[in-house]
């Protein structure tokens, strides 16, 4: 709940959809709401991007996958009294915070996807002090924040939470792989700075399945498919506008609004 | 403490607060002696019960202190307790998750597993509703050394030896005990005081807890904020 009103009993009168066919609804509303990948994407698709493109890209998603993708995911751990799904978002973490956190026990090397990143931003010639010093743009920011305020307090369930994971990982199934493959075909990115887009197309997919499984399982009221729902939507829409900036700012040669300072630089005296 | 340094006006030394915590924790000690064992499978089963109603909050306070903490080392050595207590077989390992483990021990004294599920979602007694609440709040509202530092009160105390020595014997006692009841898995059944004891993987978590605060609770305020929430997790148990 943002500023919604409330469900109604006339809202809430039909019984819920079986477990499939909310799911199939699901897939719908994506279909409907942005039938083609970020608009930025596709122009890395097609090999239409600059380097400098690139490194504006590769700059302004850092904070994303530093910070809001763990932020985002442990704020809905907490909220998860579910124990069967709450697992599989504590190995969504590892996977976040870097496989490697966990070598002492399975031998796992693999690091976090923001120092997987920052090694994509190397192959394309940034140094690692131009990406923490970047001042995002300001939508991007803003994403961030709002999904930070849905999955840390009462705006999302813990189910909510879920569908909106199960909306950003179709996405990044479905972009990701293939802008790393783009980045070596037709940029010449060396694969030992690629990792990540493997990595983070795999991980989506293996998280596909229990995410539906649980939104099978819990979405089973009429109330919760409505919330599950606007959170899919919702999701979709705070990932797309995370890009969004770079796209206009290549597309029209100027740069959207940015934050005033680097979010990496010292915080703010309290008042 | 054998210091005048005065908490909350006064800058301690890593060793004065570790020492001043821990004249606080002898003297509660004096005046709150532990509660004695259940010797019985019914009491102990009884014990088990009160334990799952309501649920398992595992989650809830070692997920705060590791999204509150900003240290990105310190955040993520607390993302590695969160695999030993939220579940090692979540990434491969061999240890499942202490409410897992404690459902376990619950099964080898008599307690179905519906039964649980059914405890897990009754109703807090009144005094479980104020206490949780108010740990659960002050995970909300304290900075994040004060949070990882409040692990001091329990697993940290298996920092001090006679502590150590005394979990190390109960788990010999247990075994014994559980034999002589006929528990049929002695092995599920004391999983989770293992894992619990300083054996466990609890053992690198105490380790943590007493270097984070030596390290990071290092103001007067800090100080002062962390002496208040170990004397109310004292005070709740």
């Amino acid at each position: 709940m943002l500023n919604h009103p409330p469900y109604s009993a006339d809202d809430l009168k039909d019984p819920p959809l079986p477990g499939p066919e909310f799911i199939a609804l699901l897939h719908q509303q994506r279909a409907e709401r942005y039938p083609e990948p970020p608009p930025l994407y596709q122009l890395l698709y097609d090999g239409s991007l600059t380097r400098d493109d690139l490194q504006l890209w590769a700059k302004n998603h850092y904070y994303y996958l530093d910070h809001g993708l763990q932020f985002s995911t442990a704020a809905l751990y907490i909220k998860n009294n579910d124990e069967a799904s709450r697992t599989h978002e504590l190995r969504k973490l590892i996977k976040i915070e870097g496989r490697d956190i966990v070598n002492d026990l399975v031998g796992w090397t693999t690091p976090a996807y923001e120092e997987l990143w920052m090694r994509f931003c190397e192959g394309l010639g940034l140094e690692r002090e131009e990406v923490t010093a970047w001042r995002n743009f300001t939508r991007s920011y803003f994403a961030v924040s709002t999904l930070s305020l849905c999955t840390r307090w009462w705006e999302w369930s813990w189910l909510d939470g879920i569908a909106g994971l199960f909306a950003s990982d179709l996405l990044a199934r479905d972009t990701m792989g293939k802008a790393g493959e783009a980045l070596q075909t037709q940029y010449g990115i060396a694969e030992e700075h690629l990792e990540f887009f493997r990595r983070f197309a795999d991980d989506a997919e293996e998280d596909l399945g229990w995410e539906e499984a649980t939104l099978l399982e819990w979405a089973c009221t009429t109330e919760r498919q409505l919330t599950a729902a606007r959170a899919f939507r919702y999701r979709l829409d705070i990932d797309y506008q995370y890009v969004q900036p770079v796209h206009a700012a290549i597309t029209t040669g100027e740069l959207p609004v940015q934050v005033p300072v680097s979010v990496y630089e010292e915080a703010l005296p309290s008042l | 403490m054998a210091t005048t340094k005065r908490w909350g006006r006064d800058k301690l030394s890593p060793d004065e607060l570790m020492d001043g915590l821990e004249d606080i924790r002898a003297e509660w000690k004096q005046g709150h002696p532990a509660r004695a064992k259940a010797t019985t499978i019914d009491a102990i089963a009884e014990r088990k019960r009160r334990a799952h109603q309501g649920g398992d909050g595992n989650h809830r306070f070692e997920g705060e202190r590791y999204i509150n903490t900003t240290n990105k080392d310190v955040r993520r050595f607390q993302l590695r307790k969160l695999i030993d207590e939220g579940g090692q077989d979540t990434v491969g390992g061999p240890v499942p998750s202490h409410p897992t483990l404690s459902r376990w021990h619950s099964e080898e004294f008599g307690l179905p597993k519906e039964e649980i599920d059914a405890l897990e979602k009754s109703d807090w007694s009144p005094e479980e509703l104020v206490s949780n609440g108010w740990y659960y709040w002050m995970h909300r509202t304290e900075p994040w050394p004060v949070l990882l530092g409040s692990a001091l009160v329990g697993e940290g105390e298996k920092r001090l030896p006679e502590v150590r020595e005394q979990m190390i014997q109960d788990l010999e006692e247990t075994k014994q005990l559980y034999e002589k009841l006929g528990i049929k898995d002695i092995e599920r059944a004391m999983l989770n005081q293992r894992e619990h004891s300083p054996i466990g993987a609890d053992a690198d978590h105490v380790v943590f807890g007493e270097d984070v605060t030596r390290a990071f609770v290092d103001t007067p305020e800090l100080q002062e904020r962390l002496r208040r929430v170990f004397i109310f997790r004292l005070q709740r148990r």
